[in-house]
């Protein structure tokens, strides 16, 4: 049966580069750093990719952010083979945190009818791993987290998680939100065709009130959490220095090592 | 005039960097570069599969029909990633196949390197490509040409599929270079019998040359690359052999703009990093004064590697000087960033593990692909000041 798949994704600083924070109002600066898709969405749409060559079926990625950023996602995952996309646009959400933007992007989900909302399980700049299961509470769905190898049949979705304890196997009925948990697959490149083919892909842009979205809750203002300060991550090591005065460095070595459970 | 990419070559890009990040890392690089044959089908067959083969060929003939700046954006990562591949020898050759091919040559031809046959350029016989220093001999023979002679520094001799040959034309064909008559082009398959093929040496080990020699080699009438008239194009005009050969400059400028950039890349992180007399040794003028000039090196080289890039696609009478000036200041900065580069690592910049030398070596073999700098400032002297 054909699937109506969206995939909501992000994008982040290249996961190669040092990322800074404006001083004024403490979020990411995003002009600073060179922006890629967030790998871990990648594997998403790789996933909805996948779903969609079984099932036949669309797929529509879905993204909220600056014009710029958010549509550089928007086309990367469009050349590597989804059908349409939707970009949320508007300034009130500059800011938003994890909750506000779960919530912004609830209201675009809304407008659609999709029988499976997949996401990366976290992104790699704020790694919160709330994005997902907070759409699927908003929108009262199914949350299958961590997932991969997600499959469908008759009105089900199965997936799979691994754990410290095992391998679980989790299925849902559908529509259901998945997070996809990274490594689940080798995301393709797009090819040249494909991004030539994105150019003539439909996009639309949707407002905050074109989504009926609540002001106060997103935004700097709307958000849960707050950023009070920031700094540098201390490189200062642990250090240990082994004297050999009373010729037993070996000795001392030995049982630091086995201290620490290295031996 | 907005001189910043489009979306869709930013698109392109991201997309050959980040295949290069994945499939071309130093580990990789050294597999294949100090492997037996220098070649990885495997990772050759990615790049075809992502259309790389196809981005200048036009639609008609297989290809997306992009221009010579997506062209660029591919060399620079190319140069930035040392990917040994047989890419600059299959973009040399389209470039010859579309300067001189007739349509149906074009079709046949090109369709096959789309699909990822290895298609390459046998021009040299000394150490300076000149019309005048082409000899291999070209005769008729039974409703074709019979080829005989010796080529020199082919690269990728060894795994290509197709080679576009020069010879001196003489009586036996019209000459693709100038009216007087005196370079042919033909395309010949590497499995003809008559065809030998030996590796040569080389300093750069992720690009493999070899000698091609050719002893009585027969090829159809329909080998012989004639769509252009030399004696109907007026002085000024380029040839097919001169375009080829623009825009095989053009390509190596982009590669060397990448290996510039690279350094630059590698050497700033280091100087930030490692620290001497308790400050990191950018902080020093002996070293930021170096890392400043790589950098100006950097722009310099990719102004000139765009400008050439978008004349090739827009401006032909620009395209040529556009094309020598950008391989002459890329490769400047590619051979200095590079030498820079190793002093700016100090010790650890000699090492083998250290990716340097890879830089070092491709930018100095880089430099006489095509033609040396010393001739392409001649060129550019007399093109200029007459």
């Amino acid at each position: 049966m054909p699937l109506s798949i969206a995939v909501c994704v992000k994008r982040v600083p290249d996961t190669a580069a040092e990322k800074k924070l404006d001083d004024g109002d403490k979020t990411l600066d995003r002009d600073s750093v060179e922006s890629i898709l967030n790998p871990v969405d990648e594997m998403a749409v790789e996933e909805a990719l996948k779903l969609k060559e079984a099932n036949e079926g669309e797929v529509t990625i879905v993204c909220a952010g600056p014009e710029g950023a958010a549509q550089q996602a928007i086309r990367k995952a469009l050349s590597m083979g989804a059908d349409k996309g939707v970009h949320l646009k508007d300034d009130s959400l500059h800011g938003s945190d994890a909750q506000g933007i779960a919530y912004a992007l609830a209201q675009v989900l809304k407008k659609g009818e999709y029988d499976l909302i997949l996401c990366g399980a976290e992104s790699t700049d704020a790694r919160t791993n709330l994005v997902p299961p907070a759409i699927a509470e908003h929108l009262n769905l199914p949350n299958l987290n961590f997932v991969k190898n997600v499959e469908t049949s008759d009105g089900k979705v199965t997936a799979h998680r691994e754990t410290d304890k095992g391998h679980d196997v989790l299925e849902s009925s559908t529509p259901a939100v998945l997070g996809v948990v990274w490594g689940a697959n080798e995301p393709r490149y797009p090819s040249f065709k494909g991004i030539m083919a994105a150019k003539q892909k439909p996009l639309e842009t949707l407002s905050a009130a074109d989504a009926e979205i609540d002001a106060s809750k997103v935004g700097l203002d709307g958000s849960k959490t707050e950023v009070l300060e920031f700094g540098a991550r201390s490189t200062e090591r642990q250090k240990n220095v082994v004297d050999n005065k009373e010729g037993d460095a070996h000795v001392k070595l030995a049982d630091f090592l086995q201290q620490q459970k290295f031996i | 005039m907005d001189f910043s990419l489009t979306q869709e070559q930013e698109a392109l890009k991201e997309s050959v960097r980040d295949f290069l990040r994945k499939e071309s890392t130093s580990e990789k690089v050294r597999v294949v570069a100090f492997g037996e044959s220098g070649f990885d089908r495997s990772l050759w067959e990615s790049a075809v599969g992502l259309g790389w083969t196809s981005l200048v060929v036009p639609e008609e003939f297989g290809g997306i029909g992009l221009g010579w700046v997506e062209a660029a954006i591919v060399a620079e990562q190319i140069g930035m990633h040392l990917f040994p591949s047989p890419y600059y020898s299959s973009v040399f050759a389209t470039a010859a196949i579309l300067a001189a091919g007739d349509d149906e040559q074009k079709k046949v031809n090109l369709s096959r390197v789309v699909e990822g046959a290895i298609a390459t350029v046998a021009l040299w016989e000394d150490r300076s490509f000149h019309a005048s220093s082409i000899n291999m001999k070209v005769r008729k023979s039974n409703g074709g040409f019979v080829l005989d002679g010796t080529k020199l520094f082919v690269t990728d001799g060894e795994v290509a599929d197709l080679v576009v040959v020069a010879a001196a034309a003489g009586d036996a064909v019209p000459a693709s270079d100038d009216p007087s008559g005196r370079v042919a082009l033909f395309v010949v398959e590497s499995s003809n019998p008559g065809l030998s093929v030996q590796s040569l040496p080389v300093v750069d080990k992720t690009r493999r040359m070899s000698v091609l020699e050719f002893d009585g080699v027969e090829v159809p009438e329909s080998a012989h690359l004639n769509a252009v008239d030399p004696s109907s194009l007026g002085p000024l005009q380029p040839r097919p052999v001169d375009v080829m050969r623009d825009r095989a400059c053009l390509y190596i400028a982009g590669e060397q703009t990448g290996i510039a950039a690279r350094c630059l890349e590698m050497s700033l992180e280091y100087a930030k990093q490692r620290n001497q007399f308790g400050k990191p040794i950018g902080s020093y003028q002996a070293v930021s004064h170096k890392l400043a000039d790589m950098f100006v090196w950097v722009e310099h080289a990719r102004s000139l590697l765009y400008h050439a890039a978008w004349c090739a696609d827009h401006d032909p009478a620009m395209a040529p000087t556009a094309a020598w000036e950008a391989k002459v200041i890329a490769t400047q900065a590619a051979e200095r960033a590079t030498a820079d580069g190793i002093q700016i690592h100090g010790g650890i910049g000699f090492t083998w593990e250290h990716d340097l030398h890879m830089y070092f070596k491709r930018a100095r073999a880089n430099s006489v692909l095509v033609d040396e700098n010393r001739l392409l400032l001649d060129v550019l002297s007399k093109h200029r000041h007459g």
